[in-house]
């Protein structure tokens, strides 16, 4: 029976194979639009995977019935518009917002603050307005008591869109509005970290009893949540102050932008998986010799250092390149039948082979190499709810009974993370904290 | 007591205008009160106490100038220790030693009226030459016996009036730290730390990295409780703390001061105007990662560590490892106070808000300021210019 269905799934793939192309779906980050916004800040609470609820300081868009959110929302704009920002504070100490990287903010109302103009205590409101000339990744963050603010929660990303931007036509779908920057699907990733006890203390209204230089933090955080919270869907009713999601999905050929946002107090170094990533963006600005030029400084890494403060943007790609075997299985077994075809560049769409397919961009030199590992036994093994029982892609294998179930495409994860290992744990709970995955998925996977 | 730290944030940029001639150059090294002079820099080891705005005292080690910079005849310390030194005022950072581009040799002479040894090392440079590392047990020379250890990556000056000299035949252009060289863990974080500076040229600080104005940032940091365990003498000795594994900063200084609500913002001589190409040198004398973050504006990050880098990057940002140095050019596109904090929020004097490693750059008008549009700094042809010499 199980046999059965593990040929029954892998026919549905080659099926799916077969519709090639299909699926034009790009991931878009979520967020509110501008360029006007109305945020509030105030007090709320989240859960954390240690069984903790965290007393933290949010932003969240002003409208009614709308919660607050850690991080608070991210700020979408179009490049060369006025944004406008209205906060309401609802905290019991003046707050106030800073933006890194924009230039000559002004503000109305509030009162003068050391950084900038601050929205008095219990529903004082202050406005900041600038001009978004540049494209590209950003923060924004509270410019108030900062070291305690931006622990207790109050900062979010801005993502500035290039002139001519239109998700919908990739050559228009970019994050810096050249080429080198184009994109198949892009995500968010704003790291953090916090101190339990400093979030007890301002709950039980000690906030003054705040030792900010033996600040440690034990909790570490993509998107405002702790892993493996990052796997659950965007806006999770279980999760109601943590609504952003940190699973990153693509398939092989496609180029993924991560947007990078240190956006707590310590750096750390992140590390996806599965390939290099190519480095075309720090603190938005394109790693490029002058206008015109595109990214032609930029570095291929496997590692980013993410500096509080700062952001990145990476370019990632899985192809399987030099794997040194077929990624879609034997072609010559019917069940895992495939042609690799490569008559163009699948990058560029001129016509010079770049040894990919041109529809699923298997690595053509390794077509119908074998695995080169006798799989282990069932007894001999633990599985995850990740594994699909079948090493290439698209296909499931026998499991058994209660394992898997988690892979729904026959994808391959890998895993995101800090590479300072001692943030995978959620409070000395291993494993969790800065820990997400990305899933390659067939070809053919919808994607949203 | 205390050197007045309060109210002191105005610098004097001895170099501040691009086309001087060479002549010209050292003069105004000259003139600049309170900055060491190349090739021969003659610093003083002493101790002094540092009161914090929160009214803390703290025991410091630092270097001060010796009064008369020279070593001919007596009346100061290098040539007459006893009693002539008493009025000379250490603090952390030491004098920034200030070359000019003609200097290529450095020689620092010292005289330590520490009661520990001392010596000096310019990180990112060679060793002094003829150095000799000191082991553990006070010997030099070839290691004798595995369980000597270093003390000292150089030759020591003696304590309690010793003297000696450190030269550098062939000191690079760059910004870098000098400090202690001797038993660093401690002396380093004791405050024994200041600022190498030294131009390409007249009027470039590196290699076709032109500029107007410039600025110093030097970051340190204090934990008191090793400073107060230092300065009693149970330091090293149970239950005394043994090393520096717990150290723990709880004062975070810009130029040898915490942030409070009496600072000022810095004032260059000559000011800083809108549309200057001003050289920002960050220095890192602390123990601990550190990343200035720039409000409303950008800088182009030129050089790491007291070179060059190949390929110049516009940031908010700038990472500033311990012991290391970055060198920024800075294009401020209007007449504004243009906020510096330190993004791992040591934004605290002790446990007490508004301090820390905050700073703030006055910047006057040119008479010519830009549009709103134009504040973001763009040194395109700057950038082109460096990075087709990376061919």
């Amino acid at each position: 029976m199980e046999r059965m269905l593990a040929r029954a799934r892998r026919q549905l793939v080659v099926l799916a194979l077969a519709l090639l192309p299909a699926a034009p779906g790009h991931a878009v980050i979520p967020g509110i639009q501008g360029p006007s916004f109305s945020l509030r800040a105030g007090a709320t609470y989240i859960p954390t995977p240690d069984g903790d609820s965290l007393r933290i300081w949010a932003f969240g868009a002003a409208a009614a019935g709308t919660p607050l959110q850690y991080p608070g929302p991210t700020l979408i704009v179009e490049q060369g518009a006025t944004v406008t920002i209205t906060l309401t504070n609802n905290l019991p100490e003046p707050t106030s917002i800073v933006f890194p990287g924009q230039g000559a903010v002004t503000t109305s109302g509030g009162a003068p603050g050391l950084l900038t103009a601050e929205a008095a205590p219990s529903g004082g409101t202050v406005t900041y307005s600038f001009v978004a000339r540049q494209p590209g990744t950003y923060l924004y963050q509270s410019g108030s008591h900062p070291e305690l603010q931006i622990e207790m929660g109050l900062v979010g990303a801005l993502i500035v869109r290039p002139t001519g931007f239109d998700a919908n036509v990739p050559a228009q779908r970019t994050a810096y509005g050249h080429p080198d920057t184009a994109y198949d699907h892009e995500y968010l990733f704003l790291l953090s970290e916090m101190d339990p006890r400093i979030h007890d203390l301002v709950d039980f209204g000690h906030a003054n009893l705040v030792d900010n230089p033996s600040a440690f933090p034990v909790l570490w955080f993509i998107n405002g949540r702790n892993g493996i919270d990052t796997l659950s869907p965007a806006g999770a009713p279980w999760l109601p102050a943590q609504p952003y999601d940190a699973l990153a999905r693509t398939r092989p050929g496609e180029k993924v932008l991560l947007r990078f946002v240190g956006a707590g107090r310590d750096p750390h170094p992140f590390h996806p998986h599965g390939n290099h990533s190519r480095l075309v963006a720090r603190d938005a600005r394109l790693l490029g010799t002058g206008p015109g030029t595109g990214a032609d400084l930029a570095v291929d890494d496997f590692t980013f250092t993410i500096l509080p403060g700062a952001t990145y943007d990476a370019i990632f790609t899985w192809t399987g390149r030099k794997l040194g075997w077929d990624i879609y299985g034997d072609p010559s077994d019917p069940a895992f039948a495939h042609d690799c075809t490569d008559a163009v560049d699948n990058q560029t769409g001129a016509a010079t082979p770049d040894d990919l397919d041109d529809a699923t961009a298997e690595y053509c030199p390794d077509h119908g190499k074998p695995l080169r590992v006798t799989l282990p036994g069932f007894q001999d093994v633990a599985f995850g709810g990740w594994w699909s029982g079948s090493a290439f892609l698209g296909h499931f294998g026998n499991l058994p009974p209660g394992e898997g179930g988690l892979n729904l495409n026959g994808g391959l994860f890998f895993m995101w993370h800090s590479h300072n290992e001692k943030e995978l744990t959620n409070n000395d709970i291993f494993p969790g904290g800065m820990l997400t995955f990305v899933i390659i998925e067939p070809p053919g996977t919808a994607i949203p | 007591m205390t050197p007045s730290n309060r109210t002191s944030q105005r610098q004097v940029a001895p170099l501040g205008i691009a086309p001087l001639g060479v002549a010209a150059l050292v003069a105004l090294c000259a003139l600049a009160p309170g900055a060491a002079q190349g090739a021969n820099v003659y610093l003083v080891a002493k101790s002094f106490d540092q009161t914090m705005p929160d009214g803390a005292v703290v025991p410091m080690w630092g270097f001060a100038a010796d009064p008369d910079g020279n070593a001919n005849g007596t009346g100061d310390c290098y040539e007459d220790v006893a009693g002539a030194c008493d009025a000379v005022v250490a603090r952390a950072p030491g004098p920034p030693i200030a070359l000019s581009a003609i200097d290529p040799a450095l020689t620092v002479l010292v005289t330590n009226l520490l009661d520990a040894p001392v010596s000096i090392v310019i990180s990112g440079a060679p060793l002094p030459a003829a150095s000799q590392p000191v082991w553990s047990d006070g010997s030099s020379g070839p290691r004798t016996d595995p369980a000597q250890r270093v003390r000292s990556f150089t030759n020591e000056t003696a304590p309690n009036g010793g003297r000696g000299s450190y030269a550098w035949p062939a000191l690079p252009a760059g910004t870098r730290l000098y400090q202690s060289g001797t038993h660093p863990q401690v002396q380093v974080q004791m405050g024994l730390y200041g600022e190498v500076r030294k131009p390409f040229a007249a009027g470039e600080y590196y290699d076709e990295v032109p500029y107007d104005r410039e600025v110093t940032l030097f970051f340190s940091e204090i934990d008191p409780a090793l400073h107060e365990a230092v300065a009693d003498g149970s330091y090293g000795t149970p239950p005394g703390p043994t090393s520096t594994l717990a150290y723990e900063p709880r004062y975070f200084l810009i130029n040898g001061e915490p942030w409070s609500s009496e600072s000022e913002c810095i004032e260059t001589t000559p000011a800083i105007r809108s549309n200057d190409d001003v050289l920002v040198r960050m220095l890192n004398g602390g123990l601990r990662e550190l990343v200035p973050m720039l409000l409303e504006s950008r800088w182009l990050l030129v050089a790491e560590g007291g070179y060059r880098t190949a390929d110049p990057r516009e940031q908010w940002t700038a990472h500033l490892a311990p012991g290391s140095t970055r060198d920024a050019l800075w294009r401020p596109r209007r007449a504004d106070d243009f906020r510096i904090l330190e993004r791992r929020l040591n934004l605290t004097n002790d446990s007490a808000t508004g301090g820390g490693m905050q700073a703030c750059v006055h910047v006057e008008s040119n008479g010519a300021e830009c549009g709103l549009g134009a504040e973001l700094l763009l040194v395109m042809p700057l950038v082109a210019a460096l990075r087709r010499r990376r061919g």
